[in-house]
């Protein structure tokens, strides 16, 4: 809960300046009693209320932002205070509902915050929902740094976010824990996907090649 | 120059629109919260409309380089099904504090019922409470008493009439409006109501103040180049760029922007958009050549 602490002291440092900040801490400071529907309006309202604009973090803040999610780093505020949301509110009502029906920022948000929940294992079936996405805010938050989906998906979920990711043009060397969770199967897929990609005069991105060529995957 | 198309329904458009509006120099939109044509049978189903136009759309329109935002309501039409409308009335606040939407409406008068007034009037107040713009569309039946009946509310509701814009005027209903403080919005349509020739002689006879220009396209017959189009002919007619700027550009972002959505300085720059980044997989290019611009 250290990280979380942290955080939040980040985010009120940055905050301090928006106008309407009082209003997102005072509904912060009693988070498990807020309702569903309010819990959501006040992750909607975020940035409005802490700000919406990218600010400039200390050595020291980067890299306690850097230990939570590389993200973090280039983001506003306002997005912090979703993670933190996410991250503190007891109701797994209110999780479940900012991961499939919270805006891209606030998905993005919350699939990062689970990391530094004690019940993220719960949220498998919903994280692996929403990448069912063609954002690719949404999907690389999940698929870039993330440590996540290699920790709680199944080997099926798992090899579909891989070739996902590299279908949607995302970088394949920033999947967390890649190299643990390689399978046959997971080989197999991406041996298919360079055969039809070169059927079809394409290509794949010099990343995939290079972790295919190290598998003995390329003939 | 750059034009924003204050008022146009891209969720019903094409990516050959988003590539026509760019290159025509339209680099910002608003979309409005509308009816589909046909009634919606479930509450649920402006739920998933609203997640669309906060969270798909705006970003299908970043990859044409276009800032997209909208207008949360629930709109004139849908508000006579009584049992929807509580429901969906529940649903505003907290869409209303999305990032990318700026006004409550498309609100207003259709038929002129009493559940489209209880509503509009509730949707008023609720802009007030959270000093919102509100786009309020005007009636295509009985226009004019359907303004006149609009202002009597907006007087009665007491919100700040700066923060108000009344759309789809005409030579009849403009001159109201400006009595008024509230903005004025003009839509151009391809064959009714107002046109291109006419919007440039009202600019001509009233001037820029408050007043704004939209395309309101749609899934019917409308042109997604209404805004750069009128520019054009109100070139033409001898009005000088400094006020189709105005018109254009600068009125909707001092009106919109009082929403805390966005600073004109923020509008001033370009969006980075990449479709190659997107140009691999299953995107909004669907494999076709992907354009890349970005900022020096």
């Amino acid at each position: 809960m250290n990280l979380c602490k942290n955080l939040e002291s980040i985010a009120r440092k940055y905050s301090e300046a928006a106008p309407r900040n009082n209003t997102f801490w005072s509904s912060f400071d009693t988070l498990d009693d807020l309702s569903l529907n309010e819990f959501m309006t006040l992750s909607a309202a975020a940035p409005r209320r802490l700000g919406r604009k990218t600010v400039e973090f200390t050595e020291e803040e980067q890299n306690i932002l850097q230990g939570i999610h590389p993200t973090l780093t280039t983001q506003t505020p306002g997005n912090l205070g979703r993670v933190l949301l996410a991250a503190k509110v007891q109701s797994p009502e209110c999780v479940e509902e900012m991961i499939i029906r919270g805006g891209d920022d606030e998905q993005a948000a919350v699939v990062i915050a689970l990391n530094l929940r004690d019940d993220a294992a719960v949220y498998k079936d919903k994280v692996v929902h929403a990448c069912r996405t063609n954002s690719t805010i949404v999907h690389g938050a999940v698929s870039q740094d993330n440590p996540y989906p290699a920790k709680y998906f199944d080997d099926q979920a798992f090899k579909q976010l891989v070739i996902k990711t590299i279908f949607m043009g995302l970088d394949f060397d920033k999947i967390t824990n890649l190299e643990s969770r390689f399978n046959g199967e997971l080989g197999q897929s991406l041996t298919d996907f360079f055969d039809e990609r070169k059927a079809a005069g394409r290509w794949l991105p010099d990343s995939v090649l290079k972790f295919m060529k190290n598998k003995g995957l390329l003939k | 120059m750059k034009y924003f198309d204050p008022h146009i329904h891209m969720s019903s458009r094409t990516t050959d629109d988003y590539i026509n509006m760019y290159n025509s120099g339209i680099r910002a939109v608003i979309e409005p919260a509308f009816w589909l044509g046909q009634p919606r049978t479930h509450a649920e189903s402006f739920d998933d409309y609203f997640q669309s136009i906060t969270g798909w759309e705006p970003f299908r329109a970043s990859q044409f380089g276009i800032r997209h935002f909208c207008a949360i309501c629930l709109n004139s039409k849908e508000a006579n099904n009584e049992e929807m409308a509580e429901k969906v009335m529940e649903m505003l606040p907290r869409y209303l504090e999305k990032d990318n939407v700026v006004a409550v409406g498309e609100i207003g008068y259709d038929d002129m019922t009493d559940l489209e007034h209880r509503y509009f009037k509730q949707q008023l107040e609720l802009a007030k409470e959270m000093q919102m713009p509100v786009i309020i569309h005007t009636p295509h039946r009985d226009k004019k008493n359907g303004v006149k009946a609009t202002i009597d509310l907006i007087n009665d509701v007491g919100i700040d009439q700066d923060l108000v814009i009344i759309d789809h005027n005409t030579e009849e209903t403009l001159p109201l409006v400006l009595e008024t403080d509230c903005w004025a919005g003009h839509t151009i349509y391809p064959r009714s109501k107002m046109d291109s020739d006419r919007m440039a002689h009202l600019v001509k006879e009233y001037g820029t103040k408050k007043i704004i220009v939209n395309s309101s396209a749609d899934w019917g017959v409308s042109n997604p180049l209404a805004v750069p189009y009128t520019a054009d002919v109100m070139r033409k007619e001898g009005i000088s760029e400094e006020d189709i700027h105005k018109v254009m550009w600068l009125n909707p972002i001092e009106l919109y922007s009082k929403s805390g959505a966005f600073t004109a300085e923020e509008l001033e720059e370009e969006i980075e958009f990449d479709q190659s980044v997107l140009f691999e997989g299953n995107s909004v290019l669907r494999g076709q050549s992907p354009e890349v611009r970005k900022n020096s």
